[in-house]
């Protein structure tokens, strides 16, 4: 399967993804097109005591874009709720 | 300064199933084991009734299911409005309205930890029927939990306290409880969770909030599945 088409499927869904850089993403699925798939990122930085700023500096709605052409892998994140 | 929704609005909000570590398996697991010919079963928190449509697959007792939350109510009601003797109803586990003794099991799938459990387990306690059973399905800390991210998570959770596996056990053995089952169980989901669409930026700062908490303190915060029996008549002394 494609990373469009896994994309494509699994909006919603927590993931990881590792680039061909070397770079992890983590985050929420938001949406994809042809070149880019959307993140809602979970990212340490802005965990623990890392609010307070700008939050999400990525434009609300949007999230965080990485190419698709970039991809190495892209997984399930594994999660739960208490 | 951004005001973080809290995590109850959170869940709420995602108002998914199985919002439970170990999800759909760890209910599974224990359903399974559950007693045959039951009378009345209790699931306090059920959410949006997705462990009611397990259980009545597996019993054909009359199944209560309460929640303080009036949306996860409705929700719980719509799912399962078509199946026989299920009554959900908006209440809270500190003011339940059953008569003592009335129920044969009680669940919570991780419902108590959220709770003052030195009020509400002795509630629970006195609705069950003597020998009746309690199912907890419950995060326990581990001894290497540090004192900071334990007091952070008391306020991030809203947790009144957090308990050790001993902590639960003792707080079973205290309330009159017997043969207690205990067994470890993988809290994350087999099955990748969808989210819904649209979450606030609130929401969404506090579903990373619940994720960073969650990875760094991974090795310290457990799930544990309790199934006791309430001791029967004749040893209850306080009936004679």
């Amino acid at each position: 399967m494609s990373h469009y088409d896994f994309c494509c499927q699994n909006v919603g869904r927590p993931v990881k993804i590792v680039t061909h850089d070397g770079a992890v993403h983590r985050g929420v699925i938001r949406g994809v097109n042809r070149s880019k798939v959307f993140i809602d990122p979970l990212d340490a930085q802005r965990g623990i005591g890392g609010y307070g700023y700008g939050f999400f500096g990525y434009g609300r709605g949007l999230g965080l874009g990485v190419a698709l052409g970039a991809i190495a892998t892209i997984a399930f994140l594994p999660f739960f709720f208490w | 300064m951004y005001e973080m929704s809290s995590y109850h609005e959170l869940i709420t909000q995602l108002g998914i199933d199985y919002t439970h570590p170990g999800g759909k398996a760890a209910t599974q697991k224990w359903v399974k084991q559950i007693p045959e010919n039951l009378e009345n079963v209790l699931e306090v928190g059920c959410g949006t009734g997705e462990t009611l449509r397990n259980l009545r697959h597996q019993t054909a007792a009359f199944l209560y299911g309460i929640d303080s939350s009036a949306e996860m109510v409705s929700k719980a009601k719509a799912k399962t409005s078509h199946l026989h003797h299920i009554e959900v109803m908006q209440q809270n586990i500190e003011d339940l309205l059953f008569t003592h003794q009335f129920f044969d099991l009680i669940i919570s799938e991780s419902v108590l930890a959220f709770t003052p459990i030195d009020n509400c387990l002795p509630k629970l306690t006195n609705l069950l029927k003597p020998n009746g059973q309690i199912i907890l399905l419950e995060m326990a800390k581990s001894q290497t939990l540090p004192h900071i991210a334990e007091e952070k998570m008391k306020i991030f959770y809203q947790f009144p306290q957090l308990l050790s596996k001993e902590d639960w056990l003792k707080q079973l053995l205290d309330n009159g409880y017997e043969t207690v089952y205990i067994e470890k169980v993988e809290k994350e989901t087999k099955t990748p969770v969808t989210l819904p669409q649209h979450l606030s930026i609130d929401m969404l700062q506090t579903l990373n909030q619940h994720y960073q908490f969650n990875t760094e303190y991974a090795h310290d915060l457990h799930t544990y599945l309790f199934i006791a029996k309430k001791r029967g008549d004749t040893h209850d002394h306080t009936r004679n």
